[in-house]
């Protein structure tokens, strides 16, 4: 139902006469309930390929297909969550959600709609502001709000394009953990892509992780780890830390190779 | 220097023009009585008061309303002197301060009378070319194909000045006050059209994104997304324009209009009666000044979420 597949994924654009190739022959498969992370240094076409996902462009080969079939366009299957203005800053915190709501599940009345957007914001931490505009919250209290949109959504799946990017280390961790627990719980699971430069991130969120370099998808690593992953054991902690390491090795592989 | 210091040095001019006003020997003939002009002289006082009170005391000196009060005061005490006292001026052409204020107590109900009039045609004139302007930029910026075929024809409309073709306009229309609206609406509507299409075509890529990703329809999409977009932009090109139409107004009421602040004015000068005509103008700075006052105060209550 909720299941992502790109297969043979080819994205390229015209840019002053030349055609700039973003995706090459990209092929992957997310399970139904899967939290997927794909990392990979800045320029390497992650965006791009979330951005295929979401319908909001179209691949120029291949096929990209949720729960079977072809994606044709943006839609309320699925839900997004950017680095920054992903929130409608003349809507307040409650309306933003609201207005999600309003949008993906038809024929709720106006006081269900409401009491649905509290009961999310709850769900962030973020009622006590819910009558504030976006200007007037923290990067991090922005992100928990649209957080709360996208799940309000009620959406099968969640796509987040470095959602927490511009945010400090402490915060970042907060909604790291927020996240977990709202996305991989059996009664929620849902269908994430992650997108990050963050290995850290992605391997304390990630079911898998798959690593981009010029276009295409060169390796995957699963983290076979349980949840919640803030508090692992000593074994499984030193596991995170291993997969992190090997993580790193890639990037700093591709980094040499760069060079050379 | 301390405010109290500041403060007597600024009253030395109104009380050297007071002075002026009530005991210097008066050598024009035709001077009409002084109680208007020392009323006005009151007004002015009250005003600079009042900015004195509202400034923000710790990081507003109170320079600036000084200096602007000891400009007014200035003006005010050398206009008396060449005019009544020392009787420099043309004693037509530059009618005494005297004169001029004594015409808000001559035909206060005049003035009102033709600033309503104004005032009517401005509303008119700019509510509809203002609504029109943004409901069409709107449908414009979002539509491709209504942008590519009204882009092009905007920007050879926008630059052209309504007060070019105001005169055409009022020999065309069937009454002057039909042109004079035209000209407003005309005069609003091209740049606030072009304005509001530059403004949805240059939206926030990710506030675009994120507003696809939840499939609004066409209609949601225009009232519930561009327009809150477009509007600080509109409402802050608002002055700009309000005063532009106020130009125009009184430019095209210059010519073949019955009533009107720009009809005052003229008419004043036809009959030589130049007292009048400075009122007039006064008034229209007055008028203006409010008027701007008021999209300041309706700018931020419009915009609370900025």
């Amino acid at each position: 139902m909720n299941r992502i597949e790109c297969a043979h994924v080819t994205y390229s654009y015209e840019a002053h006469s030349r055609r700039e190739t973003v995706l090459h022959d990209l092929s992957f498969t997310a399970a139904d309930g899967e939290f997927l992370c794909i990392v990979g240094q800045s320029g390497c076409g992650k965006t791009t390929l979330l951005r295929l996902l979401a319908g909001l462009a179209f691949p120029n080969g291949g096929a990209v297909r949720v729960g079977g079939a072809p994606v044709t366009g943006p839609g309320t299957d699925r839900a997004i969550v950017f680095q920054n203005y992903t929130l409608f800053p003349w809507m307040s915190a409650r309306k933003n959600v609201m207005f999600g709501i309003a949008q993906a599940r038809k024929g709720l009345s106006k006081a269900e709609t409401a009491a649905l957007a509290d009961e999310y914001l709850e769900k962030v931490d973020m009622l006590r502001a819910a009558d504030k505009y976006p200007y007037q919250l923290s990067g991090g209290m922005r992100q928990r709000v649209a957080l709360a949109r996208s799940l309000a959504m009620d959406t099968g799946i969640l796509l987040l394009d470095e959602p927490f990017g511009a945010l400090d280390a402490r915060i970042r961790g907060e909604l790291q953990r927020l996240l977990e627990t709202l996305c991989t719980g059996e009664k929620q699971k849902k269908t994430v892509i992650f997108v990050t430069h963050d290995i850290h991130e992605a391997v304390f969120l990630a079911d898998r992780v798959l690593y981009m370099a010029d276009g295409r998808i060169v390796r995957e690593l699963p983290v076979d780890l349980p949840r919640p992953r803030a508090d692992l054991c000593c074994a499984d902690a030193d596991r995170l830390c291993a997969a992190r390491r090997e993580l790193l090795g890639w990037f700093d592989r591709t980094e040499t190779e760069v060079q050379v | 220097m301390t405010l109290r210091r500041r403060f007597v040095l600024v009253h030395i001019l109104p009380i050297v023009l007071i002075g002026l006003v009530l005991f210097a020997p008066k050598a024009r003939p035709g001077l009409r009585p002084c109680g208007a002009l020392l009323a006005a002289a009151g007004v002015i006082e009250l005003l600079f008061l009042a900015a004195l009170a509202r400034r923000k005391r710790a990081v507003e000196p109170a320079t600036a309303p000084c200096d602007t009060v000891t400009l007014v005061w200035a003006l005010l005490t050398g206009w008396e002197l060449a005019t009544s006292v020392l009787h420099l001026a043309h004693p037509v052409l530059v009618p005494a301060p005297e004169n001029v204020f004594d015409t808000f107590r001559e035909q206060p109900l005049v003035l009102l009378r033709n600033i309503a009039s104004s005032l009517e045609l401005l509303a008119i004139g700019f509510s509809i070319g203002l609504a029109l302007a943004v409901l069409l930029g709107l449908f414009a910026g979002w539509i491709p194909r209504l942008r590519a075929f009204a882009y092009p024809i905007a920007n050879v409309m926008a630059p052209i000045p309504a007060v070019v073709i105001s005169p055409y306009l009022v020999s065309l229309m069937p009454s002057f006050r039909s042109a004079s609206a035209l000209v407003i609406v005309l005069g609003v509507f091209w740049p606030t059209f072009l304005g509001t299409i530059n403004r949805v075509t240059s939206i926030e890529p990710q506030i675009l994104d994120s507003a696809r990703m939840l499939q609004p329809d066409n209609r949601t999409m225009i009232f519930s997304i561009l327009l809150p977009y477009v509007l600080p932009g509109v409402i802050s090109g608002l002055k700009v324009s309000m005063t532009t139409s106020l130009l125009m107004l009184n430019f095209a009421e210059l010519m073949g209009a019955t009533s009107g602040m720009g009809y005052y004015v003229q008419n004043s000068i036809t009959y030589a009666n130049y007292a009048h005509a400075v009122a007039g103008i006064i008034v229209i700075g007055v008028v203006v000044t409010v008027l701007n006052a008021l999209i300041t105060k309706f700018q931020k209550f419009a915009i609370r979420w900025h």
